[in-house]
């Protein structure tokens, strides 16, 4: 069975979600840290939640109000017979249209038979679990005997469980027998005996103060059938099927690293489950290196019975996968989107980012940059800005930088970035209108995105050389010479810019327009700063210029205290 | 028989098998559905049937997840309530004939949607329909859909296919069930009647039945077994009335043993069912229609009286309907409606100190005990206990649920009644051939053979087990279809 739509509300961090899930092995959640990925994870497992023990706290409500009735509903497509039998779930199929992704009353032509299944709590804490055919039905009961035939698991930051044979893990599952109890219980007695073998040498302490225990009671009048000692109390050896784990050699593999711990676990999960399954994994990259987490998504790929949600921090997980597995949530005081990467007509596009800008994907607010050298002239006002002036870094402010590689693509990535629910700021060159135009730029600024695009059509280093007080400038041209190490070729290279009545003695050089502007070309034009470690360390070496109030009217900082503003309060 | 059933069990198309009357047909169900792997749907037409079927399932050890016994009406009525968006059916008691005619129409169409056709096919391995005689043309569109989807096996008598649905066309025995299904076999062990070692009753039943099916008539004065008693009836109504009283008033049989006395099924012989049970002044009590149209009528009465003078009397009245002797044991002030004064000559102090309760605050409560204290007076008998004592259930539905009016909890009280069937407590019963069609008795009388039709007289000779005895104004029957 999979599930075709989610509906949660006031679920912990979720006032509101309604998602109609693609029709894919594999949906991988990415969003910012708080987006309620995994709440969504928690939301179908507790839907599904095969035992009729749940405990819920206040904890669980949205803003913590158990006012507000937690629903939690799916509908569930490719149903096995057993749900459609008219004793069971036969009069309450709802109908599933997977083309509109949307649902209707009754099942039809071209429909998927479904069903609506709905967890609500309301202030009592009590769950109920039901089968409903219209919003305002009570429903019948959705047995947990059924909720597991969904066989719906989540395996979490620790998945211990499901390495023992405790009921309802995957070895468990394997295996249901109850002949072992007798064993197990004889195990305990065992113990209890091996103990009694030892109290002359071990116990004789405990046994002496069990004696004036004794005494104590004769002398109250409590009845001492035999005599007191101390024993091991067989409630307190404990040994049920929970404590069955799967061993290598005498080691418990609940030992093993985490990430090997999980693989394993999918693994088992995979072959136990040879029937439909819904596999939750949350923070699938967690304790697995790069070239394990390539494998373990293979596994999961290749795994046509299972329906995996997968949440990933991990730009490696994002590489491994393709535009269509991923999903974006985004989080709006509660009210949860969740949007599908793929995009009808931008999928294409898209695809190419995550392999190259994975990262960015994984924040809410997205910069994207002409080139290496926007992106590492960025990174360095940064570092500035935290350890200089004090202010949230981009990473706490959720902001993440994108190569676009070119000025060409600024304007696609960027509009493709927006309609998957970003918040997207530009920060391009206007030194050739060809590849992104003023036009280019007022579109975007349009769509309600931000652009930094350099005045006069220039481009940042020109800009950088033309604003910048005079020591700055020069602090950019040592820093370029650290860069290169090679003075006799940076002053070549300015001097073809320059031209006539060039000073080759750069410790003697005054501050000139015409100077200034051969700088900026030379920069741009040899590349001095066009690789990201450069830039940052470039951006480093000026920073502290910026806040010059004999510039502050320049277009470069005016531009950047605007991207500055959009980073701090969008 | 056995061997019937491992055939049905694994007959795949559809199928039918013909069930004279007392043969073994729900033991051949029952026995055939214990030998189905997966879940066996079973329909039948009424709630009496479901409970024996139910019965004998259980006596035969089917596990209950094999089987889901259900009417025709009910699970058509549950199936389109359930997809009213592609039904279109939202009625959930259909009001009458006509309407339960179009659910079925309905339920017909639903049963060609492709997904409905899933869930069928996930639901059941296979259908049983039982008294198949009884389908409505519609009811039998119904089954044929369902048998494009599982093995279908029918069973039924067409010599007992007598109809009281008036706007309801019946099956044709031949065009419809011999033109569409399979003949699968046929029962030919009387057994209603070997098990009790009436072998001869049933060989001469059997006999009987050749010659009804060859439009052949039956002669009362040839050789017939000890077990089949004939009393000419006179010809002049006073004198067969007479006869008919003397021969119920006078039948010895064991203490245990059932009796049924039997009139055909049109509204004159109904009431003469209610006239013949008064005469015989509480030795018998004739049984009621399930739609209880006697019962609603005593409690719209009850519910349109103006004032409780009125309603203690509508009670009384209805008191009359059911037991015999009331006014006379009652005082006079009492059947007026009036608060008496209790004092040592009052008639029946008991009854009317209870009717001076209902009228200080007339409850369904009050209503009852005052109807039950007649009931315990020493000269009054009860006449027709069935409706009496679903008179007294209503009120104590009533009773146990004030929020609702009287004809609501007759209502709920009636749907109950319909699922639990009757309460077969009485010994010794007088009912027409359509109530009593299904049920079994240890002795039969026919009070007036020659007034019923062919079919009817089919049902009425088959219903003793032990013992029939023909009332007839002629010995030689020679019934009319």
């Amino acid at each position: 069975m999979r599930i075709r739509y989610i509906s949660v509300r006031n679920f912990r961090g979720i006032r509101e979600l309604d998602w109609s899930v693609p029709d894919r092995n594999m949906v991988c959640l990415i969003g910012r840290g708080d987006s309620t990925k995994s709440t969504i994870l928690e939301a179908i497992r507790r839907l599904f939640h095969p035992q009729w023990n749940l405990s819920f706290d206040d904890s669980d409500f949205h803003l913590c109000t158990p006012d507000n009735t937690i629903k939690i509903e799916a509908v569930l497509g490719d149903l096995s017979d057993a749900f459609r039998d008219l004793e069971k779930y036969g009069h309450s199929l709802c109908g599933w249209d997977r083309d509109r992704l949307a649902r209707t009353d009754d099942p039809g032509d071209g429909l998927e038979d479904a069903l609506r299944v709905r967890l609500t709590v309301a202030g009592d804490l009590e769950p109920t679990w039901s089968v409903i055919k219209n919003d305002d039905d009570e429903g019948i009961q959705f047995k947990a005997t059924d909720r597991a035939k969904v066989a719906v698991s989540l395996i979490g930051a620790t998945s211990d469980r499901h390495l023992t044979w405790s009921r309802g893990s995957i070895l468990g599952q394997l295996a249901e027998t109850e002949n072992i109890m007798s064993s197990l219980a004889g195990a305990a007695r065992a113990a209890k005996a091996a103990l009694e073998d030892r109290r002359d040498d071990d116990l004789t302490d405990f046994d002496a103060v069990a004696s004036s225990a004794e005494r104590t009671a004769r002398a109250l009048g409590v009845n001492v059938s035999v005599s007191y000692k101390a024993h091991l109390d067989t409630d307190a050896i404990n040994v049920r099927r929970a404590g069955l784990a799967l061993h290598d050699g005498d080691m418990p593999l609940r030992r093993l690293g985490l990430g090997s711990k999980r693989m394993l676990t999918t693994g088992l999960q995979k072959q136990a489950l040879q029937s439909p399954h819904v596999t939750l994994f949350d923070e699938v990259e967690v304790g697995l290196e790069p070239h394990r987490i390539a494998r373990l998504l293979k596994h999961l790929s290749d795994d046509a019975n299972g329906q995996y949600f997968l949440t990933t921090h991990s730009p490696v997980v994002l590489r491994e996968l393709t535009v269509d597995d991923l999903h974006i949530v985004h989080c709006d005081h509660g009210r949860i989107n969740v949007v599908a990467a793929n995009k009808p007509g931008i999928a294409d596009s898209v695809q190419g980012k995550i392999r190259s800008g994975a990262e960015a994907f994984l924040a809410p607010k997205i910069v994207v940059c002409e080139g290496a050298t926007e992106v590492g002239f960025l990174r360095g006002l940064d570092d500035h800005w935290v350890s200089e002036e004090n202010r949230n870094s981009f990473a706490y402010q959720g902001v993440a930088l994108f190569d676009a590689n070119g000025g060409n693509k600024v304007r696609e990535i960027a509009e493709n970035l927006k309609a998957l629910g970003y918040h997207v700021a530009v920060l391009a060159d206007s030194d050739a209108p060809a590849e992104f135009s003023d036009a280019d730029a007022q579109a975007l600024r349009d769509a309600g995105i931000t652009v930094v695009k350099w005045n006069d059509a220039l481009s940042i280093e020109e800009r950088v050389f033309a604003d910048l007080s005079w020591a700055a400038v020069m602090a950019s041209f040592n820093a370029a010479r650290r860069l290169w190490n090679d003075d006799a070729r940076l002053v070549d290279q300015v001097q073809s810019k320059f031209g006539q009545g060039f000073n080759r003695d750069f410790e003697a050089w005054e501050d000139s327009p015409a100077l200034r502007t051969a700088l900026g070309k030379a920069a741009k034009a040899s590349e001095w700063f066009k690789r990201q470690s450069r830039a940052r360390e470039w951006a480093d070496a000026i920073s502290g210029h910026l806040d010059d109030n004999a510039i502050r009217e320049s277009d470069l900082v005016r531009q950047l205290t605007s991207l500055r503003g959009w980073i701090d309060n969008v | 028989m056995c061997e019937l059933s491992a055939v049905l069990a694994a007959h795949l198309g559809a199928g039918y098998v013909v069930a004279p009357a007392g043969y073994g047909k729900t033991h051949l169900i029952a026995a055939s559905t214990a030998r189905s792997e997966r879940r066996q749907m079973i329909l039948t037409h009424t709630y009496a049937g479901v409970n024996a079927l139910r019965a004998k399932m259980r006596a035969l050890g089917v596990s209950d997840r094999q089987y889901r016994i259900d009417t025709i009406a009910s699970w058509s009525l549950r199936l389109a309530l359930s997809y009213q968006q592609t039904s279109g059916w939202t009625e959930e008691r259909p009001a009458d004939n006509a309407r339960w005619s179009a659910l079925y129409e309905d339920v017909a169409q639903l049963l060609d949607q492709e997904f409905i056709r899933r869930i069928v096919r996930a639901s059941y391995g296979g259908l049983y329909v039982d008294e198949y005689q009884d389908c409505s043309v519609a009811q039998h569109a119904i089954v044929l859909r369902l048998a494009r989807d599982l093995p279908c096996r029918i069973l039924g008598d067409p010599l007992q296919g007598i109809f009281d649905f008036a706007g309801q066309d019946s099956i044709d025995w031949t065009r419809d069930v011999e033109g569409h299904f399979e003949r699968l076999g046929t029962l030919e062990v009387p057994h209603r009647w070997d098990q009790v070692g009436a072998n001869d009753l049933g060989a001469w039943l059997r006999d009987a039945r050749t010659r009804l099916e060859g439009g052949q008539p039956i002669d009362l004065n040839a050789a017939r077994p000890d077990s089949v008693r004939y009393v000419h009836g006179p010809a002049d109504p006073q004198g067969l009335i007479q006869s008919q009283g003397n021969t119920c008033r006078y039948f010895e049989c064991d203490g245990a043993h059932k009796i049924i006395a039997i009139h055909g099924g049109s509204q004159e012989y109904k009431v003469k069912c209610h006239t013949l049970s008064r005469n015989l002044g509480g030795r018998y009590s004739s049984i009621e229609e399930v739609e209880g149209k006697d019962l609603f009528s005593f409690i719209r009465k009850v519910e349109e009286a103006g004032t409780d003078a009125d309603r203690l009397k509508e009670i009384i009245e209805f008191a009359k309907r059911c037991m015999t002797a009331v006014d006379a044991n009652l005082p006079a002030g009492t059947r007026r409606g009036e608060h008496v004064n209790i004092q040592v000559n009052t008639r029946n102090p008991n009854a009317a100190r209870m009717a001076n309760t209902y009228l200080a605050a007339p409850s369904a409560d009050a209503a009852r005990s005052f109807l039950l204290a007649l009931k315990k007076t020493a000269a009054v008998e009860i006449v027709r206990s069935d409706l009496f004592h679903r008179a007294l259930g209503v009120l104590g539905k009533s009773a146990l649920h004030p929020e609702l009016s009287l004809s609501e909890a007759a209502e709920l009280y009636q749907g109950e009644f319909r699922y639990k069937g009757r309460p077969v407590g009485r010994r010794k019963l007088i009912g027409t051939t359509l109530l009593v069609k299904g049920l079994e008795f240890d002795h039969a009388i026919v009070l007036d053979a020659t007034s019923l039709s062919r079919k009817e007289l089919y049902v009425a000779l088959t219903r003793g087990a032990r013992s029939l005895t023909i009332i007839s104004r002629n010995a030689v029957l020679n019934p009319e279809d």
